[in-house]
Order: C-alpha cells, then sequence, then structure tokens
C-alpha cells in the first residue's frame, strides 16, 4: 500500500500559500517549456526543409492563436528563467528567510509581468 | 539493504547528488544561451525564410543553438524525471514513463540538430 502514495510534494495537504503555489508554478512552466520544444523542432526542420513549410508555419505562428501559444510560452520562459534565479540564490544559501523568500516571490512575479510586456511590446513595434 | 519505496535507492548507477549539480549546471548554460536567443529574435520580430536561414545559418549561431537544444533538453529530461518520479508510483508505469519521455527528449533533440546541421552546413 505504502508504493501508491506520492513520494511529494502532497498537494492535498496544504493550504495553498506564495510559496507552494510559485513552486508548482516552478514544475509547471517546466514541463510547458519541455513540451514547447517540439515548437523550435517543428519551426527549424521546417526551416531546413524548403520555403513553403517555412512559411506554412510561419503563417501558423502569426496567427492569432499562434501568437497567443508563443506569449505563454514566452510568459513560462520568462518566469521560469527568474524564479531559477531565485533557485540558484537559494541554493548558494542566499535569501531563506520567511520574509526574504517572500520579497524575492513578488519580486519574481513582478519582473515576470514587466518582462513579459516588454519583450511583446518590442516585438509588434 | 533496507526496504525503501519505489523511487529511493532507483538507479543506483547515479546519485542523487549527480542529479541536482547536472540540473544547475545546465540551467546556468539555458539561462545564458536562452537570453541572447530571446533578445536576438525579439529585436529582428518576423523573419521570412532567408532571413531565417541566414541568422540559423551564421555558425557562431548554428553552434549555440546546438547547444542550447541539447542542454536545454538535457535540462527539461532531468526535470520531468523528477516530476515522474514524484507522481507515477507504480513502478513497472514509472519506467515505461521515464523510458517513453527519454525517447520523446532524444527525438526532439535529433530532429532538431538535423535541421540546424541542414541548415548551417
Amino acid at each position: 500500500m505504502a508504493r501508491t502514495r506520492p513520494l511529494s510534494p502532497h498537494l492535498q495537504v496544504y493550504r495553498p500559500q506564495l510559496t507552494s503555489m510559485m513552486s508548482i508554478a516552478h514544475r509547471a512552466s517546466g514541463i510547458v517549456l519541455t513540451t514547447g520544444t517540439v515548437l523550435l523542432a517543428a519551426w527549424l526542420v521546417a526551416l531546413a526543409h524548403s520555403a513553403e513549410s517555412y512559411e506554412m508555419v510561419s503563417g501558423l505562428l502569426a496567427h492569432p492563436l499562434g501568437q497567443f501559444v508563443l506569449f505563454g510560452y514566452s510568459a513560462a520562459l520568462i518566469y521560469h528563467a527568474l524564479n531559477g534565479i531565485r533557485h540558484l540564490a537559494w541554493d548558494l544559501g542566499y535569501g531563506l528567510t520567511i520574509p526574504e523568500v517572500y520579497r524575492n516571490g513578488h519580486i519574481v512575479l513582478f519582473l515576470t509581468m514587466v518582462l513579459s510586456a516588454g519583450l511583446w511590446a518590442a516585438v509588434w513595434m | 539493504m533496507a526496504e525503501y519505496p519505489a523511487g529511493i535507492g532507483h538507479r543506483r548507477r547515479h546519485s542523487g547528488v549527480s542529479h541536482w549539480r547536472w540540473q544547475r549546471c545546465s540551467a546556468v548554460l539555458v539561462l545564458a544561451l536562452m537570453t541572447y536567443f530571446t533578445v536576438l529574435l525579439a529585436s529582428l520580430g518576423g523573419l521570412d525564410h532567408d532571413g531565417a536561414t541566414a541568422l540559423v545559418g551564421h555558425p557562431a549561431n548554428a553552434l549555440a543553438l546546438a547547444v542550447l537544444v541539447t542542454v536545454g533538453l538535457w535540462h527539461g529530461t532531468l526535470g520531468l524525471q523528477v516530476v515522474i518520479e514524484d507522481y507515477i508510483t507504480i513502478k513497472g508505469g514509472r519506467l515505461m514513463a521515464l523510458m517513453a519521455m527519454r525517447a520523446a527528449m532524444a527525438i526532439i533533440g535529433l530532429a532538431t540538430l538535423w535541421a540546424v546541421s541542414r541548415i548551417a552546413l
């Protein structure tokens, strides 16, 4: 019976809080980013194949739905990168007290929004 | 040897410390290369076929992209391994999920490397 329970994390028993939500978001964005590598692979394979296949893939990505997917991917990338820096700082022993963990958590969320908006402002201008 | 629940003591060829260390090392490399390509792509906006071919075909970019995809997929493989080990508790199912995930990562990686080398060479 012991083998059927999850080893970690026990998502069901905790009250949602910033720390746990950001940890789960780190995992979720990591899964999205790894899975989304298929898009990069498709784009490159189309580019290597022919101008026609490249135009087709470019057309799909330029479609509003494609742009929405790219926006989601970039936001996941920026969040995972910033929260990854937070993790690396923790690994080096910095920012580990509870007030600091909340403060750097808020900084990561704020910068994710600012950099995502800035990135797409740069793309569309 | 004590009886551990599934997952602990699994895959004894590699230690947890080396998994942890490589995840961090790959993270730093992916962070640097991803920043470079994100800024590069954002500054260019839309790319037509010739522009994209010139960009990916540039030797330095092709090399950087090949390294990014290889190390990035490796980083993703290490991450997905932890997710699978945390949530798939049936022993056979876990092993199958791990192998399927690694096979998928290998296919994506090989397709990308084939494309990049075809464009650049």
